[in-house]
């Protein structure tokens, strides 16, 4: 009987543990390709650091041009 | 096989040890998941190294975004400075702090002898589970992945989020249960079994991330000034190269960015 633990991150996340370097290389690349679909919805949010959003108009989201709201960061 | 973000980390530390891949592009390295397209470095703290980062994002054509100038004076201060370009297809997105969130100066310090006598540019696990204590929901599933990579039994202690992992290295190792019960208040609950511990992991969590949106919000008030006059400084740097664009940047947050936020720094 498989023990039951307490699972975080999802199995396909983990199996980056069994591909070798290249394929991690090759998949990570990959992935950085597609996240490029939404440059445009996080124009002018931030992931690290200490700072939430661009304040300039021109960092305005294409999203929040089309709909006239504001988005807001979760960290 | 290239890779932009292992790429710009072999530039930024060509000739020393500068920086250190941070935050979700240190997750992918770690091999638990890839969740953020943008780079995180922390930068070593002195002259030389902010210098050369910035002569290799100007070979690359980078532009300051929304930010602190890459200067040491406002960085102790635990801002971040960020900057953009374009990489084929790609926008790169480079972040850099020299204080990370949740660091000690001695934690830090020893950060850097580590990376120094291993070579090794990528922030390792239990630092990095610090870092990510964030007011995101998701990074605490990747701290309870984390905490598992990590081999020292204080360390999984202080940055598991699971109940069952916490109860097994307490049986496993009630003197470092003991030792670390000071610096996590959570471990004094393990004896009471599994239901108490979650509800305590969960209190855990939402109090680190009301803390982590407490000290965003004091940058945030500080950099109030800055974000007003941010649209006309953008405005002035926009055709210049990154080098008159810092010095720019850097004259124009002179006395409307203060070097530290209100309340002061803290790891």
């Amino acid at each position: 009987m498989t023990e039951i633990r307490d699972e975080f991150l999802s199995e396909e996340d983990l199996d980056l543990r069994n591909m070798s370097w290249e394929e991690l290389i090759a998949y990570w690349n990959l992935w950085l390709e597609q996240a490029q679909a939404t440059n445009d919805l996080d124009e002018a949010l931030y992931s690290h650091g200490v700072f939430e959003r661009d304040p300039a108009p021109a960092g305005k989201t294409r999203a929040e041009e089309q709909s006239g709201t504001a988005e807001t960061r979760d960290g | 096989m290239e890779n932009p973000y292992l790429d710009l980390t072999e530039e930024l530390n060509r000739g020393r040890l500068r920086v250190l891949l941070s935050s979700g592009q240190a997750v992918v390295v770690h091999r638990l998941a890839i969740m953020s397209k943008d780079g995180d470095w922390i930068v070593r703290e002195d002259l030389e190294a902010v210098n050369h980062i910035l002569e290799v994002l100007s070979s690359h054509g980078a532009r300051y975004r929304f930010g602190a100038p890459l200067d040491l004076r406002w960085l102790v201060g635990g801002w971040s400075s960020h900057f953009e370009f374009r990489r084929g297809d790609l926008r790169v997105r480079t972040d850099f702090v020299t204080r990370p969130p949740r660091i000690t100066t001695d934690q830090l310090a020893r950060m850097w002898e580590n990376a120094e006598a291993t070579g090794n540019e990528v922030v390792e696990p239990a630092p990095l589970a610090a870092m990510k204590l964030t007011n995101r929901e998701k990074d605490y599933a990747v701290v309870g992945e984390l905490a598992r990579l990590m081999t020292d039994p204080q360390s999984r202690l202080l940055y598991s989020r699971s109940s069952r992992d916490l109860i097994q290295l307490a049986a496993e190792h009630p003197a470092a249960l003991e030792e670390v019960i000071p610096r996590r208040p959570l471990l004094a609950h393990i004896a009471e079994g599994r239901e108490i511990l979650e509800e305590t992991l969960d209190r855990e969590r939402r109090a680190l991330i009301h803390a982590n949106e407490k000290r965003l919000a004091r940058y945030q008030a500080a950099a109030e000034g800055w974000a007003k006059i941010w649209p006309e400084v953008q405005r002035q740097i926009g055709d210049q190269s990154l080098m008159d664009a810092h010095r720019l940047m850097t004259s124009r947050a002179e006395g409307v960015l203060p070097f530290e936020p209100g309340g002061g720094t803290e790891p």
